[in-house]
């Protein structure tokens, strides 16, 4: 073989290596693409998940929930109370019921990724009043 | 003049390409597997905890539902024993009254939450107190022999 045909040959496979390492490559960053969202949103709701279990906790024990939520950082925003965290955000709502013998309090405290909720734990009490028999 | 050799024989770079995105594709596998197994559990795990807190949730809903039947029985009765006569005619159902002992179990796959609530005597600005209230997990039945 020629040495020039030779570096032709060469120069031409060269070429097809690139071409189909760019349409791998391509294929390979969309798979790493989606396996880091979908690790992101695996931290992301383990750690609502553990922090959303704090905070319903903590509700659920105390009389004066709003101190407790400023203590964590929450800030009210029309009915909710929402905290941003590193890569997602925590809401907490309140709903109270009134009953004949009481009320029931119920705090819903939800972990949320832009709009997708990944967690919500409703934390309910009832608070039995006082009735003269 | 001597002239340049080249080093790169004839299909040399074909197999470096192939090598090279065998391997990219073995880790971009065990990357997506990973992560795919990591969101699963954390899902699954997530799903499990919303639903004790739900559990919770009724199991305080029935008791406030209990509640109001203690204050209705609580009318018009004196002494324990009457009371107690009383609250067992109106009880919500699913409920069980063992001497002065209320038990009901909120049910969840293999999973129930114990509850048990003491009856405090009418009159006292508590109605109940909380005894129990846990939760039990059911083995699953082994389907298999060694």
């Amino acid at each position: 073989m020629k040495e020039g045909s030779r570096a032709n040959a060469l120069l031409v496979e060269l070429l097809l290596v690139i071409f189909f390492f760019m349409i791998s490559a391509a294929i390979l960053v969309q798979v790493y693409g989606d396996a880091k969202l979908k690790s992101r949103t695996a931290h992301a709701t383990n750690y609502s998940m553990i922090e959303a279990q704090n905070i319903a906790e903590d509700l659920y024990g105390s009389d004066d929930p709003d101190a407790v939520l400023a203590e964590y950082g929450f800030t009210a925003e029309g009915d909710a109370w929402v905290l941003q965290k590193d890569g997602y955000k925590l809401q907490v709502t309140l709903k109270n019921e009134e009953t004949e013998s009481g009320t029931l309090r119920t705090y819903n405290v939800s972990g949320m990724e832009k709009d997708q909720v990944l967690i919500n734990l409703p934390s309910t009490r009832f608070i039995p009043k006082e009735v003269s028999p | 003049m001597n002239k340049r050799k080249v080093a790169l024989g004839p299909g040399a770079a074909s197999l470096i390409l192939i090598v090279v995105v065998l391997s990219l594709c073995m880790m971009a596998m065990l990357t997506q597997i990973s992560a795919r197994n990591d969101y699963n559990l954390c899902k699954r795990s997530a799903d499990m905890v919303q639903r004790v807190y739900e559990l919770n949730a009724q199991s305080e809903q029935k008791l406030a539902e209990l509640d109001a039947v203690l204050v209705s029985a609580q009318k018009d009765v004196s002494g324990m024993d009457a009371y107690l006569a009383k609250v067992a005619e109106k009880l919500p159902e699913g409920m069980t009254l063992d001497k002065d002992r209320i038990t009901w179990t909120e049910p969840l796959d293999n999973r129930n939450l114990e509850c048990i609530v003491q009856l405090l005597p009418p009159g006292e600005k508590q109605r109940t107190k909380w005894i129990s209230h846990k939760l039990v997990v059911d083995e699953p039945e082994e389907d298999w022999e060694w």
